[in-house]
Parts: structure tokens; sequence; C-alpha cells
């Protein structure tokens, strides 16, 4: 086994006197699919955001390659790898498709404080090219707030992977879209994941994908990890039928 | 002894002044998320209308004034909102800002030519206009009215919030307005009547300050960028954070001219600055959603 | 005769810019062999139009009277205060009504460097605008602490904190009565002569400033703009790029006050004040604060319009009241933005036409990046 490309260690959130995230631990295997599930307000969410430097935590850090990146601010985290697609819809509405990816392609290139060269027009030509495996290069020049629901989560995880990340942290990538764009998405993730040798980590409510394209999975419950293994052994755990997929798909019946 | 409580007693006069009129600012701010450059067009007016109603006389003509040249600016307030001020509920600010400095151009120019641009004085009735003496000290009683109509004002508004239904609302629209909304308050309504009562304090602010100042143009706009300083630092929507404020503003203005008379105006400026930059969203206020 | 400037500027550039972003109503990309020629049409024309235009403020600026060729040089600076401080408004997202600091900065250089016999013409004007961004530097730094309506806020403190202690030490500013004098040089005397320096002068750093807005750095802006928190965690230092916003924004903001001071030689505190800093605010919002050349468009609009109903009317300022209301809540886009706007439904039946023939882009696209559509 070799040793995690990111973890948490004894990560903690309060809001107010309200604990989201309670002491989580986690160990993220280098090029594996990890889903975290969990029902509505089991802190998935929360947690993504203190592992990617949105959110402070309140005790407890974060590791990534051996780094502690714990309390690190969010542009600092992305610069290393480690980045982030929001669960609510979350695009820059008024550049247009092929721009929006060239922000993400200019950043990583360092190049964002170039105000001379004619650089964005190479990376023009890059920036097709990740659309192109999303699937949107046809919409290319349109304005990215005029894209449906689920062309716009497609670009944003083209514009998560215009940085080229390391681990990319997808929280919820298939909220409200249609059963042959999730089946779309998850497609990607794994053509991503396999070929680019990408860390995915994400949550997930729709079971088929979860136990379709994980080769881990996390179960959270009040801000606690209450289980983790292979699919098979969450499926089989007791304690995850009782609090979630019991209550979950097609009368406690999941399939994979 | 005596240079001290002449000093307190006319800072507190200003901060009372300074208070009402941002007192309805931060209100409006607080229950409906808009910025009103033109509060102080509301402010002027209702000096304006003072000068008018008082005439050459005195006496019990001035309170009733008073009291008819708020209301009348309350109704002004109605018509803004009616017209312009509820389609910028939810705006960006910038939109608010410019929609409102047009109204700020348009009320400015309208006072031009409803009373020329002279200036204009109101005398005071004589119960209220001498001078009196306490501790070796010699004060103008109006500083008294001021303060007393200020300290009303904070009172009633105090009461309002806290332990009326319409206050209740007003609290809860600054909460969540959707929440609101659904449990079938008309916002508009309410909107209406806050907009409506925050133009009201504005106007008696201006028609109470009439003996005190020279009435002309040019009021609107140097009341605006104080109050928007006051409300500013004492955090938008909080109307405890704006009395806190203007009596910050009050001292910062009456120990820079006593001791640098040349910085005082910058030192009032700094003081801004300063209170934003360590505590962004001013004293008492809460971060932007 | 006055308002007539604005149109061929105005829509000249709208015209040549919007091509740049997706093919205007007269062409028809359908595939990627023709679309070089297509691009270079398109910049043709983009530089056809800008040529165009200047030629007409020359050709005027010659053959006016020198009272309104006077007239013209300043509109000419103002539309550079308007491009620049459009940089923050329309391409940062952020709303600053305190860009007068910045532009009087850049005329108090000048005007002080005669007063005091400290500095020459050029050493000031060269100076100016340094002044002007190490002043933003400091300014921004505080400023960028809050956000959106605060910001705007703090900065028009600034403006006041500028035009008090611009009014208040008056032993070394001349107080409220501001700086007058003979300070141009022999050379610059000539009306015809300040009138070209104006302009070239304007021309310079408008098309530096366009440069800005049409690189890495400006595109990360726009993005920004629109949200920042998704652009942070794609790992942009989003305060790095604020303050450099802010920092370029009063660079030029002083070189227009600097130009100021051409115009007028005098510079006095009015200039830093919270109304003065709101101008190229309202300029860029009439016209159009989303495509680089609005605020130009609006600075002709804006500026000619008030030198003409100042002399026919005292209603000015209610007719811009009014005009202001109009444009933010019916056309919040501007002139420039309603213009594009009338394009692109032209461009969308157009599209209907060729919609079947969209099989996309092979690597260069039909367009270049969109500099003028942020
Ligand atoms: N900014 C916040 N302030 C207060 N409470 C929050 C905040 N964000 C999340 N929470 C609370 O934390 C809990 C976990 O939320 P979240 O992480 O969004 O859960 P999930 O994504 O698993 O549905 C919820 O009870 C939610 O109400
Ligand atoms: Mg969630």
């Amino acid at each position: 086994m070799s040793s995690p490309i990111l973890a948490t260690h004894r990560l903690v959130r309060d809001f107010g006197g309200f604990r989201a995230v309670d002491g989580v631990e986690l160990a993220i295997e280098p090029g594996t699919i990890h889903a975290l599930i969990g029902p509505n307000g089991a802190g998935k969410s929360t947690l993504f955001k203190l592992m990617t430097g949105v959110l402070r935590p309140t005790s407890g850090d974060v590791v990534l390659g051996g780094e502690s990146i714990g309390g690190k601010r969010a542009h600092a985290v992305a610069r290393r790898g480690l980045v982030q697609v929001f669960q609510l819809s979350s695009i820059c509405a008024r550049l247009t498709v092929v721009e929006s990816v060239m922000v993400g392609i200019v950043t990583m290139r360092h190049r964002s404080f170039d105000p001379v060269t004619l650089f964005h027009r190479r990376a023009r030509g890059e920036a097709l090219s990740v659309l192109d495996q999303v699937g949107l290069v046809d919409l290319a020049e349109a304005r990215a707030g005029k894209l449906s629901h689920g062309d716009q989560r497609a670009l944003e995880i083209a514009m998560a992977l215009a940085v080229r990340p390391s681990v990319l942290m997808l929280d919820e990538p298939t909220a409200g879209m249609s059963p042959a764009e999730t089946r779309a998405t998850a497609d990607l993730i794994v053509s991503e994941a396999r070929s680019r040798n990408l860390t995915v980590v994400l949550s997930e409510h729709d079971m088929d994908v979860v136990f379709g394209i994980s080769d881990r999975v996390t179960v959270l419950h009040q801000g606690r990890v209450i289980a983790g293994g292979t699919p098979g052994e969450v499926r089989a755990h007791p304690e995850v039928m009782a609090v979630y997929l019991g209550q979950g798909t097609d009368g406690g019946e999941v399939r994979s | 002894m005596a240079r001290f409580l002449i000093e307190v007693i006319g800072t507190l006069s200003d901060a009372g002044s300074l208070f009402m009129v941002a007192a309805g600012l931060t209100l409006i701010f607080g229950a409906m998320r808009v910025i009103n450059l033109a509060h102080g067009s509301l402010y002027m007016y209702g000096a304006f209308l003072m000068t008018t109603f008082v005439g050459a006389s005195s006496g019990l003509r001035f309170w009733w004034s008073i009291a008819l040249a708020a209301v009348i600016v309350a109704a002004l307030g109605a018509v803004m909102e009616l017209g312009i001020v509820r389609f910028l509920v939810g705006k960006e600010p910038l939109t608010q800002l410019v929609a409102t400095f047009a109204l700020f151009l348009i009320l400015a120019d309208t006072a031009l030519h409803l009373w020329g641009n002279g200036a204009r004085t109101v005398v005071a009735p004589s119960s209220v206009s001498g001078r009196f003496t306490i501790a070796g000290a010699v004060l103008p009683v109006y500083d008294l009215v001021i303060i007393g109509v200020a300290v009303a004002v904070g009172i009633g508004l105090w009461a309002l919030l806290r332990h009326t239904s319409v206050g209740w609302r007003i609290r809860a629209a600054v909460d969540d307005p959707e929440v609101l909304e659904s449990g079938g308050v008309n916002l508009r309504r309410l909107n209406l009547g806050v907009f409506a009562v925050g133009a009201l304090l504005a106007g008696i602010a201006g028609a109470v300050v009439t003996p005190q100042v020279s009435v002309a143009p040019g009021m609107d706009e140097s009341i605006i960028v104080t109050t928007l300083l006051v409300v500013v630092i004492g955090g938008l929507g909080s109307v405890t954070g704006t009395a806190l404020a203007a009596l910050v503003i009050g001292i910062a203005d009456t120990v820079g001219t006593l001791v640098a008379p040349t910085w005082a105006s910058t030192f009032m400026y700094l003081a801004v600055i300063l209170v934003l930059v360590v505590r962004p969203w001013g004293l008492l206020g809460t971060p932007e959603r | 005769m006055a308002t007539s400037f604005d149109q061929p500027v105005g829509a000249g550039h709208a015209a040549g810019l919007s091509d740049g972003k997706s093919g205007g109503a007269g062409l028809r990309p359908g595939g990627g062999s023709d679309m070089m020629p297509v691009r270079r049409s398109v910049v043709a024309r983009r530089i056809g139009a800008t040529v165009a235009c200047l030629a007409v403020v020359s050709i005027l600026g010659v053959v006016l009277p020198v009272s309104s060729a006077l007239d013209l040089e300043y509109v000419v600076s103002l539309a550079l205060f308007a491009v620049a401080t459009n940089l923050l408004l329309g391409f940062g997202g952020m709303v600053s009504f305190g860009q007068g600091v910045f532009y009087g900065v850049g005329a108090y250089v000048v005007a002080l460097g005669w007063m005091h016999h400290v500095l020459s013409f050029v050493e000031a004007m060269l100076l100016a605008p340094f002044a002007g961004a190490a002043v933003a530097f400091f300014l921004g730094l505080l400023a960028l602490r809050t956000r959106r309506l605060y910001f705007a806020l703090i900065t028009l403190a600034f403006s006041q904190l500028g035009y008090t202690i611009v009014q208040d030490q008056s032993s070394f500013t001349g107080g409220s009565n501001g700086v007058f004098g003979a300070m141009l040089p022999s050379w610059l005397l000539d009306p015809r002569t300040a009138f070209f320096f104006v302009l070239v002068v304007s021309v310079v750093a408008i098309a530096v400033l366009w440069k800005v807005t049409d690189s890495p750095f400006g595109l990360v802006l726009r993005a920004i703009r629109d949200n920042r928190e998704r652009v942070d965690a794609m790992g942009v230092n989003v305060f790095a790029h604020q303050l450099a916003a802010f920092v370029i924004s009063g660079f030029f903001c002083a070189v227009a006050g600097s130009l100021f001071v051409v115009y007028s030689q005098s510079a006095y505190p009015a200039l830093l004040e919270w109304t003065s800093s709101g101008t190229p605010v309202f300029m860029a919002v009439i016209g159009g604060m989303y495509l680089f050349p609005g605020p130009i468009v609006g600075a002709f609009a804006y500026q000619l319009a008030n030198t003409y109903l100042i002399e026919h009317t005292q209603d000015w300022q209610i007719i811009l009241g009014v005009v202001l209301l109009a444009v933010v809540l019916l056309r919040p886009d501007g002139l420039t933005g309603s213009i594009e706007g009338l394009r692109s439904l032209v461009r969308r039946s157009g599209e209907r036409v060729r919609g079947r023939h969209r099989h996309g882009s092979n690597g260069t696209g039909p367009a270049g990046p969109a500099g003028g559509e942020p």
C-alpha cells in the first residue's frame, strides 16, 4: 500500500456552537476514485471546503503529498494541485466557455500577471482541447452564463482540469442532471482519472454512480466517519445500512 | 471644567443630529439592503420646508413646522420608494449607488427651483433660543433641544424595533427576506413603510437643526458624506452601531479641532478608514452575505 | 454639432470589437479553413475603425475654433480617466468612488512642482503617474480588505480624505483656491499643440490599457469580477490581481489628471472630491462598462452633453439624473452594450440559418480572445 496523496487528521469545524465536521480522519490513495457519501447535512461539503482551504479548520490538519496545508488559503492549496468543483454551480457568467478554461491555463502556467505577451492566444488552443475532452467544444464561444445546468457542470470540471490538478474534488457533480448527463459525467470522471492518473474525491447521492465508479467509499454521518472501505465492504456495513442506505434507493436495495 | 462642559454639550448636539440622519439611512439599509445616496437630500428638504413653514413668525408655529416638514419629507420618501427605490432591491451596489445619485441630482436641481440658491435662516422660539449657565459654562439652550430630540428618536426606534410586530418584521427581514415572505408578510408594504420612516427621520433632523445652520443648497452633499461614514463605521444596518459611530465622529471632530484645527477633518476621515481596515464590516455590522 | 463626435467613435469601436467575439453579423465562419482570413479582417476592421475615429478627432482639433478644440481636448483626457476607472469597474468588478484621488494627485504633482519650483514640467509629467500608482498601492492595500458596497464607501472616504488634506494644508497646496498660473512650457503654449499633446498621450495610454485588458491578466481580472470564489479555488491570488489592477488604474488616472493641468493650467481640491470620483463612473455606466470602448463613448456623450446643456438650460443636473436612472434601470449595459445587444439579435437570427453547419472548431476557433468583451 502506497502512502496517501491526501489525508486529514482529526479535522474539526464548528459553526457557532454546531460541530459540522467532527474529528475526521481520511486517507486518499493516489490514482483512486474515492467517494464520500452520507445523508444531507452530514458535513460532506464542509469537509471538502476544509480540505481545499475555502474554509479554515477549527482544529486538525490536512496533508497533501506529505505537506501540511491545513489553514492555507484556497488559491495556495489549488497551486499545490488540489482543486475543487463546488456543489452549487459556480461559473464566470460573462466569460465565454473557452475563456473560462483559459483562466485555468494561464493560472497553471503562472502567466496571469503577464500583461504583454500573446500567451493567451496559445492558451486558447489548449483550452479547446480540454473542452473537447468534456464535450463542450461546440459551445466554446457561448457565454458561460447561457449554458444549460448540465453543460455548466461540465464546464466547471473543464475549468478544474485546466489547472492540471493532482487531486480533483467534485462535490455532487451530477446533482440536478438528467440520467443521460449523469452517465456521461460518470464516464468522464473515470476516463480522466485513468488517463491522467488523477486522484478524484467526490461526494455523490446517486448510488449507481458511487458503487459503479469508486475504488473506495467513506461514509460520513453527523460530521463523523462511520464506515470506510471498498464499495462491497461499505455496502455490507450494518451501521451504513441503518443510517444511510436503508432510507436510500429502491427500498434499501442497493444496486451496483 | 466649564470649557469641558461646553465641548461635551457641543459634541453631543452634533452627534445627535448626525445620529438622526444616519439612523434613517441604516434602518433602510438594514431592512431593504439598499444604500440611498439621496438621503441627504431628504434632510435638506426637511430644512428648506422648515424655512417655508416657519416664515417670519416664531413661537408655537415652530414646533408644528417641524412636524409638518418631517411628514412631508416622509411622503416624499414614500413616492421615491414607489417610483424608483423598490426596483433597486436586490440589485448590485453600483446600480443602487448610481440610481440614488441620480435622485440626488434631480432633487438638488428641483430644490434650486423651489427655494433659490440663497442661504436662509430660521429663528428658534425665544423659549429655546437663549443661553443658560451651569457650573460656569454658558451653553445654548437649543443644543439641549437637539440632544433631547435625538434621544427621543433613539428610544422611539429602539422601542419600534424591539417591541412591536413591525419591528420584529424589520429585524426578520434583515435575517432572511424569503422566510418572511413565505410567512405571509407583505414585503413591499414593509419596505415602503421602512423607507418612509427613514425619510421621516432625515426630515426631522433637517428641520430641527435649522436654527443652528444656514439653510442653503449644498447641505445635501455635505451631510450625505458624513452620514455615509457614520453608517459605515457603525456597521450598515445596525442602529446601535450608528449611535456609537455618530459619537465617535463627533468626538474625533471636537478633539481634532481642539488639537490641530487644520487637521481636524483629516483626522475624522483617517478614523473612518482605520475602523474599516480593522473591522471591514464596521463596528457592529455583520459581514455581507 | 457637438454630439456628432460620439457617433463615429462609439459606433466604430463597438462594431469593431464586437466582431472579435464570435464573428459579426456579416461574417459566416463555416469551418476551419477560412478562419484565419476572418480573423484578419476582424482585426483590420477594428484598426480601421480606430484610425478613422482618430482621424476625425484630429481633423476636428485643427479645424474647430480654439474654444471648441479645448472642449474636445478636455473630453479626450476625460475619456482616458473613464477608461482607467473602468479597468476596476467593468473589468475588475470593483466599484471605486475614489479615483478622483489619483486624478488629483496627477494634477497636483504637476501644479505643485511648478508652484514650488522643484520640478520642470516634463519631470512632473513623468513623475505624476508613478505618484498616482504609489498612492494607489497603499490605498489599495487598505481598501481591498473590504468588499462590494464597503469597498465603494471606503474609496469614497479616500476621496474626501484627499480633498480635505489638499483643502486644509493650504500653505503647501494653495488651499481651496487651488493652484493657478502659467505652468506650461513655451512649446505647449499654442492651443493646437496642446491639443495634440493631450490627444497623443491619451491615445497611447488608452492603447496600453487596451493591451492590459486583452492579456492573460485582463482575462483573469474579468474572471474574478464574475466569480471570485471560483477563481480563487483555481489557484488565482485574487487579492494580488485586484491590487495590481488598482495600481494600474491609479497610474493612468494620474496621467489623466496631469493632462487636466495641460488643459486648464490649474489644480484645485474639487478634483479629488467624491463627486469628481463619480464622474468617470457615470461615464462608464452611460457608455457601457462591459465593453472596452464603452467609457470612451460615455465620456464623449456625458461631457459634450454637459458643455452643451449648461449653455442652454439650468436643469443639466435633472437631465443627467434622468439619463442615469434610465440607463441603470433599463439599459444596464449602457450605450455600447445596447448596440452589442442589437448586433447579437441580428447574429442569432443568422445563426438559425447556419445552425446545422456548426461542427465546431479545430484548434484555432473563429475569433481571437475577446479583449473587448469582458
Ligand atoms: N456557513 C455555515 N454556517 C453555519 N452552518 C453551516 C454552514 N455551512 C454548513 N453548515 C451546516 O453544517 C452542516 C453540514 O453541512 P454540509 O457540509 O453542507 O453537508 P452536506 O454537504 O453533507 O449536505 C449542516 O447542518 C449545515 O447546516
Ligand atoms: Mg453538500
